[in-house]
């Protein structure tokens, strides 16, 4: 009998080592299948342009297939949930995050289908502040001028946005409540791509349009529009004659950030989160990826983990206060 | 004539072996993936942005933009032999393209294609090189309440594809507009009609009611006729005719025309000019009864116009830096990372980059028609195949290409959904073309209705005070009464025939 219950024993001990050892091997084994990063927006925008280069930095470094699948529309509702929920947590399926995916989307929506606390941040990698700007030749000359004009006629004016929660919108409502101005009586023009705000910008048929500093360039070299101030703490290069809404008399103005990132849903293994939150670091120090990406003009500034996801609930706090006051909220 | 000169340095340098070869890789490769339902250009160019680390700027260039306006040769090519609309432009051509295929001239009906596609994609390439600057300039005053004007112009397309019964048609466009309603709304950025679904708040794809309703409903129909083939009919000549050119080209030059000048704006989707086109040949023609049932101009019309369309879509590219679809986004970046910012300066600071690209897309049009006349013969023998070897190739080409376009197995649920509906609608005589058409048009005019109030602080008067805008109102009044009366007249004709 003793025989028989050391041999049971043993083995038992050989199969827990065993099983030891093959979650050990599972663990090191990551990644043995394609890898997808989703993405929100349509191919070529800045969100996708910036996908891509992650996943071909990731899938050099690692030696391994990382594709980049684009899920458009809607909000970004259906990536997010898609990468987020649909998809099983096991690293396979990676969110290209956004502002517009987390923070705005909180925001906007009483019950949103994926919240914040659904995922894992693993790092911010993009980041661009927004500007304001004129045709060239409007009135204003001035950010001051603008906004002047703006408290005194603000049934007048016309401003373009991709949607009622788009980034614009948020930026223009921040500006217009420190104005002392309800957004609500300003006339609000929604349109499908940023393309499309600025075409109606060269066109006269909007006053005033609020993107990145990179959508505006082409435009702002060639002198067919005014930038008048960038809302960020400080100058940016790519507009480096541009100056701050600080520096022109709007400190209290935080500004809508731009910013691209990746997250894992919750549940995913540690170690799978420690693996892309190393190359997550790598890769914002790589001298190939970070000439990439200021050729494309999207600047990159990393944000590891932890403070990536204190300041989207932050940025998300600042949202939900902004949401109910913003010009489509009347509606 | 500056131009001129201009365009001779550009051909110098389109013509050297790289740039020849490079042109020829990127129309083959769009002419690949235009034949493939569902892949568009806009994820292949992303696909191969990695290749720009070892090529030439011009020569990665030129090579995606040969896929780009490649691609819009080979969309007819499934439209035409098995009623697939790849992309939602290729539907006014199926309309007459599949008849024709089913009276075993598909090859006919493709070869048009192709030339019509070659004719107005060089006179496209004419009219961007001498008037860029020029155009960009005059659609920028295209606001939202001109593109209210150009969509009610164009919903009263909506009469000469309805078939049989103007009422049906409408019905059906109505329709077609209440399945494009779901998804976020354009003014309150709030989801409409998603009952508890994610995957709802991004909408219906309009592709997947388009490859639902014409090619799964006709396969499923003639299952049930129990046909053999897509034609029974002996295959004639797989080339046009003199006479079918000389009966075609007005068709093809007046498309190229419509498809260029609605190509200049950005918000007009492609498929807009293409049922536009195909609408004004069925009111110029004499014999409007022929449309439906497989004229020739039917398929000149709206190829010649989608690929008038590609060409204008540089315009605003070069002129102004920005990119009027997702593929051209793509492209954009393209030139970005090579340091080259496309705009107003493009043309001051990289004058032989411009031309050169502009050069090559002169012999990227011939390549193509050379590269499409010879498969015409190949393809058209594919409609005799017997359906118990094509049935399953084109469903799975749909499902496919379903699936692709946003990579989402709700879109071959829906595409699956539709057939079944595409196949009811036949069986009971309803007209399909109508609901493509709502599901195109009613989001933009609402979009353009929103915003145009939106820009007046609610004043219906800015449609009447703009004059652009007025004037594509009256033209869509007086379309619609000359509509009327050509129902009338129709009608008249079909009771005196009996």
């Amino acid at each position: 009998m003793k025989v028989k219950h050391l041999v049971v024993s043993l083995l038992g001990i050989v199969m827990l080592v065993s099983m030891a050892g093959a979650s050990l091997a599972a663990e090191a084994a990551y990644p043995t299948r394609p890898i997808e990063i989703v993405c929100s927006a349509t191919p070529g925008g800045g969100n996708d342009t910036t996908t891509r280069a992650m996943a071909e930095f990731v899938s050099r470094r690692w030696n391994h297939p990382v594709t980049v699948i684009n899920k458009p529309g809607g909000a970004t509702v259906p990536a997010v949930h898609y990468a987020l929920k649909e998809s099983k947590p096991d690293g396979y399926t990676v969110l290209s995050d956004s502002h517009i995916c987390s923070s705005f989307m909180v925001a906007a929506m009483k019950n949103p289908p994926v919240k914040l606390e659904d995922r894992i941040f693993l790092g911010r990698i993009n980041l661009l502040p927004v500007a304001f700007a004129v045709k060239t030749d409007a009135q204003w000359k001035t950010f001051k001028e603008l906004s002047d004009w703006a408290k005194a006629n603000a049934k007048e004016l016309s401003w373009g946005t991709t949607g009622a929660h788009g980034t614009s919108a948020f930026a223009i409502g921040e500006w217009l409540i420190a104005l002392g101005v309800n957004p609500a009586d300003t006339r609000m023009v929604t349109g499908g791509g940023w393309n499309e705000a600025s075409v109606r910008l060269l066109g006269g048929h909007i006053l005033l349009a609020s993107q990145t500093v990179a959508e505006f360039l082409p435009l702002a070299r060639a002198g067919r529009i005014r930038v008048l101030a960038v809302v960020a703490p400080k100058r940016n290069p790519l507009l480096p004659d541009v100056p701050t809404a600080a520096e022109v008399g709007y400190p209290q103005l935080k500004g809508v950030d731009w910013w691209t990132g990746l997250s894992l849903p919750k549940g995913t293994p540690q170690h799978i989160v420690d693996k892309w939150v190393k190359v997550i670091e790598e890769m914002c120090k790589d001298p190939v990826f970070l000439e990439k990406s200021a050729k494309l003009d999207y600047g990159v500034a990393y944000m590891g983990p932890k403070e990536l996801t204190k300041y989207v609930y932050e940025q998300a706090d600042f949202a939900k206060q902004l949401a109910p006051k913003l010009a489509g909220a009347k509606k | 004539m500056e131009a001129l000169a201009n365009l001779l340095g550009g051909f110098k340098s389109a013509l050297s072996i790289t740039n020849l070869f490079m042109a020829f890789a990127g129309t083959l490769l769009g002419t690949l993936v235009g034949v493939l339902p569902g892949l568009g250009p806009t994820s292949t160019i992303a696909m191969l942005m990695p290749l720009t680390a070892v090529l030439s700027p011009s020569s990665a260039i030129i090579m995606m933009a040969g896929i780009y306006y490649g691609a819009q040769y080979g969309g007819s090519t499934t439209s035409i032999i098995a009623n697939i609309p790849g992309e939602v432009a290729s539907v006014p051509t199926l309309l007459d393209g599949h008849p024709l295929a089913q009276q075993g001239k598909a090859g006919p009906a493709l070869g048009i294609a192709a030339i019509g596609s070659f004719v107005a994609g060089t006179l496209g390439v004419v009219l961007l090189t001498f008037f860029t600057p020029f155009l960009a300039d005059q659609a920028l005053r295209f606001g939202p309440p001109e593109y209210f004007g150009l969509m009610l112009l164009a919903l009263t397309v909506m009469v000469s594809v309805s078939g049989s019964s103007i009422i049906k048609g409408l019905l059906m466009g109505a329709f077609g507009y209440l399945i494009a309603l779901t998804g976020i709304g354009p003014e309150s950025g709030l989801p409409r009609f998603h009952y508890g679904f994610p995957v709802l708040y991004g909408g219906i794809e309009i592709v997947t009611i388009a490859i639902g309703i014409f090619a799964l409903g006709e396969l499923f129909t003639s299952f049930e006729q129990g046909r053999e083939a897509v034609t029974t009919q002996k295959i004639g000549r797989v080339f046009p005719n003199a006479q079918d050119l000389k009966q075609t080209f007005p068709a093809m030059a007046r498309g190229g025309i419509i498809g260029f000048v609605l190509g200049l704006l950005p918000g007009c989707n492609p498929a807009v000019t293409a049922y536009i086109s195909y609408d004004v040949e069925k009111k110029v023609s004499r014999h409007p009864e022929r449309f439906g049932h497989g004229a020739l101009e039917g398929v000149a019309a709206p190829e010649s116009a989608n690929n008038a369309t590609s060409s204008a879509a540089f315009v605003p590219l070069l002129a102004l830096g920005i990119p009027a679809s997702p593929a051209l986004a793509v492209l954009m970046g393209g030139f970005m990372i090579y340091g080259l910012q496309p705009g107003p300066l493009l043309f001051k600071t990289n004058p032989d980059l411009v031309w050169t690209i502009i050069g090559s897309m002169y012999i990227g049009n011939v390549m193509l028609l050379v590269l499409n006349l010879p498969l015409v013969g190949l393809w058209a023998r594919l409609t005799a195949v017997p359906y118990r070897i094509m049935a399953p190739i084109i469903m799975m080409l749909c499902l496919v290409g379903a699936y692709s376009l946003r990579n989402s197995t709700f879109d071959i649920v829906m595409t699956i959904c539709f057939g079944v509906v595409g196949y009811l609608m036949r069986k009971y005589d309803w007209p399909a073309a109508p609901v493509v058409l709502g599901s195109i048009l009613g989001p933009i005019l609402e979009k353009a209705l929103v915003n145009s109030l939106a820009m007046s602080a609610g004043n219906p008067m800015i449609f009447i005070t703009r004059p652009i805008c007025l004037t594509l109102i009256l033209a869509a009044c007086a379309l619609l009464i000359v509509s009327a009366q050509y129902i009338r007249k129709s009608k008249r004709s079909v009771t005196e025939e009996y």
